[in-house]
Formats: C-alpha cells, sequence, structure tokens
C-alpha cells in the first residue's frame, strides 16, 4: 500500500488548494469592488464608488461598505448611498457560479446627499433636459394677464382697422363729392339764368323773326339748365352713396370696440371658466416633475429584472453550444438562478429638514432577480413608514413579474396624514403653508405602456404668495376660501412619455371663487377698454361728422338749386305757351267778335227789312 | 514538451510499475475527455497526487485525451443528451438536481454527464489495454529497439542527453 501512496502528494495538493482559496480570499473582494465600480458606475451614468468590500466565512458572506452612488444630472450629490451591505452567500451556488444571497440587509441608506467631490464621469455631460417649470408657468400665468394698455397694443383691433378703413373711406368720398359739386352752377350761375329767362319770356314779340331768335335763345338756355340739371343730379347721387357709404362703415366702426372687447375676452379668458385648468396650471409641473422621477428609477431598475427567457421559450429548449454541452432542468423547490437575493432589507432614513428628524423608511424586497422565470416568483417590494415625523402612515407594495414577455409591473403607494409645510407650488409664487393630505395611487406597467392612477386628498390646505401681482393675490385670496380639495393624476400610455391627466374639484371650487373676483376685475377692465376703444372711435368720429354735415349742406344747397332750374324750366314752358295761347285766342276772340258785330248787323238788318 | 516526453520515456523505460503508468493514463482519459474544469476533475487531480502514479503520463495523457475530446463532443453530447432525457432515469436525475452538491458535479450538463460515462466505460479497457503495451513495450519493443543501430546513434544525440539528465 505504501507504494502505491505518495504522502508528497496530499500536501502538494491541500497546499495547492490552500493557495488558490488565499488568493480568491484576497482578490474577490478587490474583484467585486471594481465589478461594482465600473458596472455601477456605466448603469448609473456617474461615479458609483465602494469603501470596501470583505468576505466572511461562518457564515459565508460579502460585506461591503460605504457605497456612494452619484447623481448624474447633479454631480455634487449623491443619488443615494449607504454604509453598509451585509450579504448571505450560499457557498455550493457560488461554486456552481450562482451568486444566491439568502439574506442582504443594508443600513445607512440616504437619498439626495451632498458630495464632497464631483461624481461626474470625465466624458459624461450633466445637462439635464430642461422641461416645463414652474418658472414657465408663472411666465405663462404672468404672461396671461396684462394690463389694458398690453392688451391693446398686443392685439390687432378692429375698431384700428376699421377706423383706418373709414377715415381712407372719407377721404375718398369727400374727394369724389368735391369734384361732382366742383362744376355745378354757381348761386350767381342761377341768378344769371333767371335774369336771361326773364329777359327772354317777358315782352311781346315783335315779329316771328324775333320769336324765332328768342327761341332759339331760350332753348340754348334751357339746354345749359337741363345739363346743369343732371350734372346737379349726378352730384346729389355721389353725395347720397358716399353718404350711405360712411354710415354703414360708421355703424360698424361703432361696433368695433364692443367685438374687440369680446375677442379679448374670450383669447384671455377674462372670465370664470378661465380658472377651470388652474389646478393643472398649478400643479401640473409637479405632478410631471414626480412622474419623470418615478419613470427614470423604472427605467433604470427594469432593465436588470428581465428575464433572459423573455421569449417565452423553456430552458429546455436552449440551443446546444459546442464544447459546452446544454443545461438540462428538473424540477426542483430550490431553483438556482445566476443571480438571486432571496431578501433586502433596508431602512431609509427620511432627509431631515431644519435640523429635525423625519423617521424612516423600512423597505422589504424579496426575489431580486434577473431570472424570475428560473424561480417562478416575481420581484416583490414592500415599504412601511416607520416613526414618521410628518406621516401617519405609509404603505408602498411593488411587484415586478417579469416571467413572461412583456412584464407586468404594479406599484399600490397608500399614504395617510402627511402634514405638508411649506410646499413650493411653484406658479404664481404660490407656497401651500399648511395642510393634510392623503394619497392613494397605483400604477400598472407592462412592456413599454403604463397606466397610473393617483388621487391626493388635501384637507385644510393654507396658501400664501409672494409674489406682488394681481392674478397670483387674487388666486391666494380665492384658494383662501377652499376647505378641501382633491387632485386626480393618471399617466396613459408609452412609458417613456406618457398623456399624463390632472383633473381636481379645486378647479371648480376655485372656478366659483374666483368667479366673482374676475367678475368685478373683469367688469373694471372692460370699462377701461370700452373708455380706450372709445377714445378710439372718438379720434374718428370727427371726420365722421364733419364729412356727414358738410355733405348734407351740400346736398340741401343742391336740392334747392335743383328746384330752382326745375322751376325756371317749368314756368318758362308756361309762359310762352301762354303767350301763344292768349294772342291767338285774342285774335280768335276778335275774329268771333267781329262775326258776331257782323252777325247781329245782319239779324238787325233782317229784322229791320221785316218790320 | 520534450521534457515531459523525455519523463514519458524515463518512465517507460525505468522501474515503475507497468500499473503505474497505466493507471496514469486511464486517470487522464477522464481529465481529457471531460470538460478540465468540472468538480469530478479535481477527485481525479487529487487521486493522481495521492496515488503513486507516473505525473508526466497523466498530464501527457490528459493532453492526448483533451485533443481527442474535441472531436468526439458531439458524441459525447448527445449520449449525454439521451442520458438525461432518458424517461426512466427522470427520477434519479430529479432526485440528484434537488442537492446543490450533485449540481455542482454538472451532472445535468449533457456534455459533461456524457464524456464523463464514456470516459467511465472506457477506464478499465484503457487501464488494461496500456499495461499491457508498456509490458509488451519493455519486453519486447525496447529489448529490439536497444539493438538497433539507429538506438546507438540517438543515444549519442543532444536528445538522449536531455533525457539522460533527467533521467539522473
Amino acid at each position: 500500500m505504501k507504494l502505491w501512496i505518495r504522502w508528497s502528494g496530499i500536501a502538494g495538493f491541500l497546499a495547492l488548494s490552500a493557495l488558490i482559496v488565499v488568493i480568491w480570499m484576497f482578490a474577490i473582494g478587490p474583484l467585486i469592488k471594481y465589478s461594482i465600480e465600473t458596472f455601477g458606475s456605466k448603469a448609473a451614468n456617474a461615479k458609483v464608488e465602494v469603501d470596501s468590500v470583505s468576505l466572511s466565512f461562518n457564515p459565508l458572506g460579502l460585506d461591503i461598505r460605504g457605497v456612494q452612488v452619484a447623481n448624474s444630472d447633479k454631480p455634487m450629490e449623491n443619488l443615494f448611498q449607504f454604509d453598509r451591505a451585509v450579504a448571505d452567500i450560499e457557498l455550493l451556488p457560488l461554486v456552481l457560479g450562482k451568486g444566491i444571497v439568502n439574506q442582504a440587509a443594508l443600513t445607512g441608506v440616504a437619498f439626495s446627499t451632498p458630495r464632497t467631490t464631483s461624481g461626474a464621469l470625465p466624458d459624461s455631460g450633466s445637462e439635464m433636459e430642461k422641461g416645463f417649470s414652474s418658472d414657465d408657468a408663472k411666465e405663462l400665468v404672468l404672461e396671461n394677464t396684462p394690463s389694458a394698455d398690453e392688451l391693446l397694443a398686443r392685439e390687432p383691433l378692429l375698431t384700428v382697422e376699421r377706423g383706418n378703413v373709414f377715415k381712407e373711406s372719407v377721404v375718398k368720398i369727400k374727394a369724389e363729392s368735391e369734384a361732382a359739386i366742383e362744376g355745378l352752377p354757381t348761386q350767381e350761375d342761377l341768378a344769371n339764368y333767371k335774369q336771361e329767362f326773364n329777359a327772354l319770356t317777358t315782352g311781346k314779340f315783335d315779329s316771328i323773326e324775333d320769336f324765332q331768335k328768342r327761341k332759339k335763345e331760350f332753348d340754348a338756355l334751357k339746354s345749359r339748365i337741363q345739363k346743369d340739371q343732371k350734372a346737379i343730379s349726378t352730384a346729389q347721387t355721389v353725395i347720397t352713396s358716399g353718404k350711405d357709404d360712411l354710415q354703414s362703415q360708421w355703424d360698424g366702426l361703432k361696433s368695433a370696440p364692443g367685438e374687440d372687447f369680446d375677442n379679448l375676452s374670450s383669447k384671455y379668458q377674462l372670465n370664470s371658466s378661465g380658472a377651470a385648468n388652474l389646478s393643472g396650471l398649478l400643479f401640473g409641473d409637479k405632478v410631471g416633475d414626480l412622474s419623470q422621477q418615478a419613470l427614470y428609477w423604472y427605467t433604470k431598475i427594469s432593465p436588470f429584472l428581465t428575464s433572459e427567457t423573455d421569449n417565452n421559450e423553456e430552458p429546455e429548449e436552449e440551443a446546444p453550444s459546442r464544447l459546452e454541452g446544454r443545461i438540462v432542468h428538473f424540477k426542483t423547490d430550490n431553483p438556482l438562478p445566476d443571480m438571486l437575493i432571496k431578501k433586502m432589507q433596508l431602512a431609509v432614513y427620511l432627509p431631515s429638514e431644519e435640523g429635525k428628524e423625519l423617521g424612516d423608511v423600512d423597505v422589504q424586497i424579496y426575489d431580486i432577480t434577473h431570472q424570475q422565470n428560473v424561480i417562478n416568483r416575481p420581484t416583490r417590494v414592500i415599504a412601511e413608514g416607520n416613526n414618521l415625523t410628518n406621516i401617519k402612515s405609509l404603505d408602498f407594495k411593488g411587484t415586478l413579474d417579469h416571467r413572461t414577455s412583456p412584464g407586468k409591473d404594479a406599484f399600490d403607494i397608500a399614504l395617510k396624514g402627511m402634514q405638508l409645510e411649506n410646499y413650493d407650488v411653484g406658479a404664481m409664487g404660490l407656497k401651500l403653508e399648511n395642510s393634510l393630505v392623503d394619497l392613494d395611487a397605483q400604477a400598472e406597467l407592462s412592456g413599454d405602456q403604463i397606466q397610473a392612477t393617483s388621487r391626493a386628498l388635501f384637507s385644510q390646505p393654507l396658501f400664501s404668495t409672494k409674489d406682488k401681482t394681481l392674478v397670483a393675490q387674487e388666486v391666494t385670496q380665492a384658494l383662501g376660501k377652499v376647505r378641501q380639495f382633491d387632485i386626480n393624476a393618471g399617466a396613459k400610455g408609452d412609458v417613456i412619455a406618457p398623456k399624463i391627466d390632472l383633473s381636481s374639484n379645486l378647479d371648480k371650487q376655485l372656478s366659483n371663487a374666483l368667479a366673482e373676483r374676475l367678475k368685478e376685475k373683469q367688469g373694471e377692465l372692460e370699462v377701461q377698454l370700452k373708455e380706450k376703444l372709445n377714445d378710439k372711435l372718438l379720434a374718428y368720429a370727427g371726420d365722421y361728422k364733419d364729412q356727414i354735415a358738410s355733405m348734407d349742406l351740400a346736398n340741401s344747397s343742391l336740392g334747392n338749386a335743383q328746384s330752382e332750374l326745375k322751376e325756371m324750366l317749368t314756368s318758362e314752358l308756361t309762359s310762352f305757351a301762354d303767350q301763344q295761347k292768349a294772342e291767338a285766342k285774342e285774335k280768335l276772340d276778335e275774329k268771333r267778335k267781329e262775326e258776331e258785330e257782323k252777325a247781329k248787323e245782319a239779324a238787325k238788318n233782317k229784322l229791320k227789312s221785316l218790320f | 514538451m520534450i521534457s515531459m516526453l523525455a519523463n514519458l520515456l524515463k518512465a517507460l523505460n525505468s522501474e515503475s510499475g507497468p500499473g503505474q503508468i497505466a493507471l496514469a493514463f486511464s486517470l487522464a482519459l477522464i481529465t481529457g475527455l471531460t470538460p478540465l474544469l468540472s468538480f469530478h476533475n479535481l477527485l481525479i487531480l487529487f487521486l493522481a497526487c495521492i496515488i503513486r502514479i507516473n505525473f508526466g503520463a497523466f498530464i501527457l495523457g490528459t493532453l492526448f485525451f483533451s485533443g481527442l475530446a474535441y472531436l468526439l463532443d458531439p458524441i459525447f453530447m448527445s449520449v449525454g443528451e439521451s442520458l438525461l432525457l432518458n424517461e426512466s432515469l427522470q427520477t434519479f436525475w430529479t432526485g440528484l438536481y434537488q442537492s446543490n452538491f450533485w449540481r455542482i458535479t454538472e451532472f445535468n450538463n449533457t456534455l459533461v454527464l456524457g464524456s464523463l460515462v464514456v470516459a467511465l466505460v472506457l477506464f478499465l479497457p484503457v487501464l488494461l489495454l496500456s499495461r499491457w503495451l508498456v509490458t509488451t513495450y519493455r519486453e519486447r519493443v525496447m529489448t529490439w529497439v536497444n539493438t538497433l543501430k539507429i538506438t546507438k546513434i540517438l543515444k549519442a544525440s543532444s536528445f538522449y542527453k536531455i533525457y539522460q539528465t533527467l533521467a539522473e
């Protein structure tokens, strides 16, 4: 037997094994530290620093100390950090290359802590995509509440537009009227006509030649008078038409200030319905920020939970690889994924405010693995508030199920009796000084789709504002009358850019409360607007009145001239005929008298002859 | 490589028992045919260390059989596949699968199981065959070779000097 046993070989084997174990012991810590820092930095896009990693043997475990994960958006701030993580690792699976952690405990977990050195990676930009901020909302609000002068200066006004058209029309019609009047007979011309007419129509015709001569002159005069009469008629038509046109435009101009006011009122929501979306304006960006933060963390965590077999292929159907063989799995109560943390426990200390501790949140996470299909269990998160100063109770439940594709993740948070203080609303310098908040929120994510709802109930809110703007003051006064309000937020659609809906009964309450104040303010603004619009109107009214008066005068004058000319023409014709008739009648009368005299004489003579 | 080959020749020509050399080859059959970084090979290495076998023959045999394994891997995998998927063995494999120790052995890897089973099946034939070969070599070939003129020339060469140096 001695011939076959090589005792020195046993010693050599043990020495070699011990050497491997010692090297592994010393190397594994730095190797894990290097892995966490290198791959963690890549995942977080910022520096991940670990103070030390060491192994413990009874039980086998890892002791990681001083981990800081920098915030890629704020390099001088840690996203989170923890003082110590102790993990209890199973040895045999580790030999198989499976990291099975029965329990991991994190202590000293804190978020958003300041850093002494920058956490930015050498080649990473820290510029954050700028979203819609509260300052933007404030500017928007202020921008939407200009003064009457700003409104009038900024907006195209019908009053001005129609006024300018009216002014041009006045000039045009005035020129046309003057042109039409220019060639018309003057009073002097009319007097001359009358004189000429009298000369022609009075006195007897000496002879037929005289008559014919006067008749010729009379016809010429008549022709001139008729021509003037026609010109006067044309001028009257031009003036009447111009006057009608001006009057029509004037009516339009007079209604323009009213129409302008209606347009301005509608555009700038100078009515109570303008407050209908005020809660969205006040809280919309905050909800957006929170949603973005939640989605940021989700998108960071989610890839690590994706199963290798998200395509639903059974492990037995893996394609065989030459020289490596194929792993055949069997049913077991003790499945071994490549990495599994069966239970992780951590206490998150809420950041203190003004030296006042806010308490902590106990978080338990079960079955953390990227191969949920192997253990056939989803990752579960349970968090519970502990000794919270300003919150009565906080419960959070989350399930991240990536056993099938697409994965389905569900979150549920219930927060009761949170004392909210000095909450900077953002818009209009508004601050929620004090309020009691109850929050219920649920979210479901499947693939790249999200569906989330939340309801926050604010009781006994107390608002204040540092803004001196009229709108801010008025909104604050209106908010002072609100005893309780809720905010319902929902997100639906693509997980990267979901459609966020925000509604609140604050809208209705604010709407009612603001209605009265807005009505008063609307009245004031309306008066100011109307005054200023009327001022503009009056600037055009002077031209209008002068022109209309001038046209009326011209029209009246032309009417008189027309009447005189008509009278002259009528009178002349009548006198001339009468003269001819009178002459004929006189001749006939003389002739008849002669005949009668002759007949009388004949009768006398006949009678004389009889007697 | 030359040193290893010299060691082998030395072992063949030395007073080492034919069984020691044959056992070295047989153990090398397992480490060579199966994936080297397997749990059972740790056991084989341990045996190779504590049993007085010719270590040079063991290493050379491992290298030789590893080369052969590259050609035979598909056969090993199909053997392992047929065994692991055999209906009548499912209870057995499932029983083993419940233990972390047996899973460390990677018995559920088609290549590991197939190559190990083939190596174990061939272990005894290889042991006997190699023992017979060593004995025959010493009795017939070595005596005959020593009478050859070329052997005498080789003994005068630098290769033989190295061999001699290592033999001392």
